[in-house]
């Protein structure tokens, strides 16, 4: 099985509450990454360790989980959106 | 049928596992090495609850400073997150009892475990969880998001306490029964852990296990109701698919939802689900020895 090696998630990164506004809000990421990839992207972008991440306007899935599965449970019109803040967002 | 499933539940919630606890040696600052804390463990619960007890019993031997509670089975840390009885049924040596684990408070493996800040960080997870199995099945996490404190407290507090009765009584108001929305069949959350070395030596629990967590269909297209063998056998092909051993050949697995509690919501509606649930809250080994068979 090929897998899907070369296959890419567009992912929508959505600042949430005071968090900094990306210059690029949209990434490809490879499927084959796992979530917590998308984590350490944020952290790098907006320069701060500590970043909340969720999907749907209401939960962080599994770090572990990988992104082709969140893309297929999650995502919509052909991307994943992520929303991200630097404070807890949705209790 | 009813009556099993109530039985099962039943059973779930008060199964505990014995503990054989150990201090960590580098962490003993008496001439002595302290005798070892035997406890029970909710199997629906977490260590971190277990924790509490330990740094009582252990405290007077601990050097000073600040403690960050951390478990260890074969020098494998282990995670938080994931419930005791998962984390038995996935890792121990065949009937291990009590389950020898050392416990350590000090050098939290911030490399291998997610960040602990407390307990605070346990139930914002289970929390968490809670949300996204009520976003599978509802297509929105706003019963939760929408909890009362004193509700989500008291539903904590039944979870550390195993306390099946209070559970449900809360969690019934979250209405979590799977529905179908837009072209999404109705889904139940599923975590699927499986161990795919035999007994012996692990190097890490990367390495001997894999794990998946996502919403699974509990009807085909046709609208038949789907078995837990069915979903069971589409998972593993896709977790063989992206691993280094093609298919799991130890018959320890381990299945739980986000929330492993979740199934006691969900059941009562819809016979559509019944399948899934039952199933996945019941003999998994025995359905397990029917996948192997078909598997290999």
């Amino acid at each position: 099985m090929t897998d899907s090696k070369g296959k890419q998630v567009i992912v929508w990164l959505r600042a949430t509450g005071d968090a900094p506004i990306l210059k690029q809000q949209k990434v490809k990421i490879s499927a084959n990454e796992k979530f917590s990839k998308i984590v350490e992207v944020l952290r790098t972008k907006t320069k701060s360790e500590q970043v909340f991440v969720y999907l749907k306007e209401s939960f962080c899935p599994s770090l572990d989980e990988k992104i082709s599965v969140l893309y297929e449970a999650y995502g919509s019109e052909g991307r994943l959106t992520v929303n991200y803040a630097n404070a807890p967002a949705w209790g | 049928m009813v009556a099993s499933e109530k039985a099962i539940k039943e059973a779930n919630w008060a199964g505990q596992i014995p503990l054989k606890l150990v201090l960590a040696s580098n962490e003993i600052t008496s001439l002595d090495t302290p005798s070892p804390l035997y406890a029970l463990a909710f199997r629906l619960g977490y260590l971190p609850t277990v924790a509490a007890q330990a740094l009582e019993f252990f405290q007077e031997v601990l050097p000073p400073g600040s403690n960050t509670p951390w478990f260890e089975y074969k020098r494998i840390p282990l995670p938080w997150q994931i419930p005791v009885g998962v984390l038995y049924d996935l890792l121990a040596s065949e009937n291990e009892q009590p389950w020898h684990l050392t416990v350590h408070f000090r050098s939290f493996p911030s490399d291998t475990l997610l960040r602990w800040d407390g307990d605070i960080t346990l139930r914002a997870a289970f929390f968490n969880s809670l949300k996204e199995a009520a976003y599978i099945c509802q297509g929105s996490a706003r019963s939760v998001m929408d909890m009362a404190l004193q509700a989500q407290n008291d539903l904590w507090s039944a979870v550390t306490a195993g306390d099946a009765e209070q559970y449900a009584s809360i969690s019934s108001s979250l209405n979590m029964s799977p529905k179908a929305r837009g072209e999404r069949r109705p889904s139940v959350p599923l975590r699927l852990y499986v161990r795919h070395t035999h007994g012996g030596y692990m190097a890490s629990l990367n390495s001997a296990t894999q794990y998946t967590s996502r919403p699974v269909e509990t009807v085909t297209e046709s609208g038949r109701s789907r078995t837990l063998q069915e979903v069971l056998l589409a998972l593993l092909s896709d977790l063989g698919g992206g691993a280094a051993s093609a298919e799991p050949e130890s018959s320890n697995t381990s299945t739980s939802q986000p929330i492993s509690t979740l199934e006691k919501d969900a059941d009562a509606e819809g016979e559509a689900t019944g399948d899934v649930h039952r199933a996945a809250s019941s003999a998994i080994d025995e359905t397990w020895q029917s996948l192997s068979s078909v598997h290999s």
